[in-house]
């Protein structure tokens, strides 16, 4: 489905992706995974249309993705969240979630001034979505509360649930467990499954927990110094000696994990 | 007690209020309520959609002088020449949203700075003074709906009451809908906004033009209460007031708005007796309301809220 070939990008000196290409298929989990400054979240933000490549095509469905503004890359089925969390400090938790389903929000400014029946019906029927799936994850609790005071998980979790709310067909997830603890971890772990398996959305995530991402993922596409190294299923990763020697051998792994 | 019964006892309260009052407190009532509108149509913009702004005056006078001259010049009924002042005013707005697109908050303020000094200036050249009145500004007829003139200070008041009440209602409405999120998500993270699908050129459009119907609306009605408009009243310093409504009575918030007007108007006319201190007094009210209440009167409100279970039972939450 998402399909990324050649793709480069320089910031001035600096040739943060070089060539990159790889592929996610429909109803994959797949794993960005490399050292830090390899490039990982370069690749996110190209997705989302924040910087424009220097070389190279993005393609998702056969559409060339780099004719999108960034913010029409949802409304194909793109829906991202961010590694240092992308949520509304000064909203409510269930109005944050509200602006996960601000696409399917379509009453005009003046029907909205007025409060016409459509603008009304619309806020209450988006309103009832959310605190469903709050419901759904036994969260209703937590509907008004601000999201500036909620546990950093419980924050990621928010997040996660908001990109839900847009309907996503491929979700990109930055670093989803990143300061978790374990018992977070291993739920957010079950959670991405299911939201794969049950809901069959696609994920492309960038971790760098190695258990998380070798327990969770199909495959694994390897980033070091803007190039792809390897890629392949957990298993054959782990076994790569380029990858081994790049990223593994140095400790990072242990020392992260 | 739940919202609309608040809701009630408020109106009930604004209803009754002029009974017992001088005219002239009444008629500084009203000219609070123009204010009123100002500041809201200001904290939408800059509060919500964090798009400063300190030429808003420039609106005020634009709506003024429009609805004016849609009366005397085009022999437009007043309930029609008002409104559309509102409406002709929210497009000129469209005039800062080109900067906005380009600018950030300070570049943005310098730049509604400007316009306000043009706009100004503009006014009061003799090219079109047989029109505008030059200097000395023009008569503004009274508000008239039928063959019934709002003459009185009591009159004008209930007519200002009734406007400023629909257009509160109508802020709220922005202000709750999906419109006013996607302002302060724009505010907050552009980059998670623009991901989730916020266009941010339509919605900095969709705030200068609400906010610059507002203060047109505003401007007229003031127009409207004191009978005459001239271009001295446009300022810098008439922007940099509505400014300090909002930021006195707390940013991002429309009931501390309201507040910040209505104190801000009243404050000349208690300090009357201190004529020399009276600058000196302003400007430590402000240096004080920062200091001690950052998130101005309302915020501090809603903090004394959350630390005395008492207030929470009676006003209970979402009120």
């Amino acid at each position: 489905m998402l399909s990324i070939e050649n793709l480069s990008m320089r910031f001035g000196g600096l040739q943060a992706l070089d060539r990159v290409s790889f592929e996610v298929q429909e109803s994959e989990i797949v794993g960005l995974i490399g050292p830090n400054g390899a490039g990982k979240t370069t690749v996110f933000n190209l997705i989302s249309r924040f910087y424009e490549p220097t070389g190279g095509r993005i393609s998702f469905y056969g559409e060339n993705l780099l004719r999108l503004r960034s913010y029409q890359v949802v409304e194909r089925g793109i829906v991202r969240t961010f590694q240092l969390l992308g949520l509304f400090p000064y909203m409510t938790v269930l109005e944050n979630l509200m602006i996960g389903e601000h696409r399917d929000f379509g009453g005009s400014l003046l029907s909205v001034v007025l409060g016409l029946p459509r603008a009304r019906r619309e806020e209450r029927d988006r309103r009832a979505q959310a605190l469903w799936l709050l419901r759904f994850l036994k969260m209703e609790a937590l509907a008004d509360a601000f999201v500036f005071a909620l546990p950093y998980g419980t924050q990621k979790l928010i997040e996660l649930m908001r990109a839900l709310l847009a309907r996503p067909r491929l979700l990109l997830l930055d670093e989803p467990v990143a300061g978790m603890t374990a018992a977070e971890k291993a739920a957010m772990r079950e959670f991405i499954r299911r939201i794969n398996h049950d809901w069959g959305i696609t994920v492309l995530l960038v971790e760098h927990d190695m258990n998380f991402v070798m327990g969770l993922c199909d495959r694994i596409v390897v980033l070091n110094y803007g190039r792809v190294i390897a890629q392949g299923r957990p298993e054959e990763i782990q076994q790569n000696s380029e990858v081994i020697e790049a990223y593994l051998g140095e400790g990072v792994s242990s020392a992260r994990a | 007690m739940p919202r609309q019964i608040w809701l009630a006892l408020i109106v009930l309260t604004l209803i009754v209020l002029p009974f017992g009052l001088k005219g002239y407190t009444i008629y500084i009532l009203s000219i609070a309520g123009a204010n009123i509108l100002a500041a809201v149509g200001l904290n939408l913009l800059m509060g919500y959609a964090g798009q400063v702004s300190i030429g808003q005056a420039a609106f005020l006078a634009i709506g003024g002088y429009t609805s004016a001259l849609l009366m005397t010049e085009l022999g437009l009924a007043f309930w029609l020449a008002f409104p559309l002042a509102g409406v002709l005013t929210s497009l000129t707005g469209l005039i800062l949203f080109i900067p906005a697109l380009r600018l950030s908050a300070i570049y943005l303020a310098i730049a509604t700075l400007g316009f306000g000094a043009a706009v100004q200036q503009l006014i009061p050249l003799p090219y079109w003074s047989a029109i505008l009145g030059g200097h000395q500004g023009i008569k503004v007829p009274r508000p008239q709906i039928g063959s019934f003139v709002f003459d009185t200070d009591l009159e004008l008041y209930y007519l200002t009451l009734v406007i400023v009440l629909v257009l509160l209602a109508l802020s709220w409405n922005v202000a709750r809908s999906y419109i006013g999120r996607a302002f302060i998500a724009l505010r907050d993270k552009p980059a998670a906004a623009e991901a989730l699908g916020i266009n941010p050129t339509r919605y900095k459009a969709y705030a200068f033009l609400v906010s610059a119907f507002l203060t047109g609306i505003a401007g007229a009605l003031q127009a409207h209460l004191v009978g005459h408009i001239s271009p001295g009243e446009f300022g810098l310093g008439k922007s940099i007031e509505i400014f300090a409504m909002v930021i006195l009575g707390g940013i991002g918030s429309l009931p501390g708005s309201v507040l910040g007007a209505v104190f801000l108007t009243f404050l000349p006319h208690w300090l009357e007796q201190a004529k020399l201190l009276y600058t000196f007094l302003y400007g430590a009210a402000l240096v004080l309301v920062i200091i001690f209440m950052p998130y101005g009167v309302w915020g501090f409100f809603l903090r004394l809220y959350y630390r005395f279970p008492a207030m929470q039972k009676l006003f209970p939450k979402g009120a």
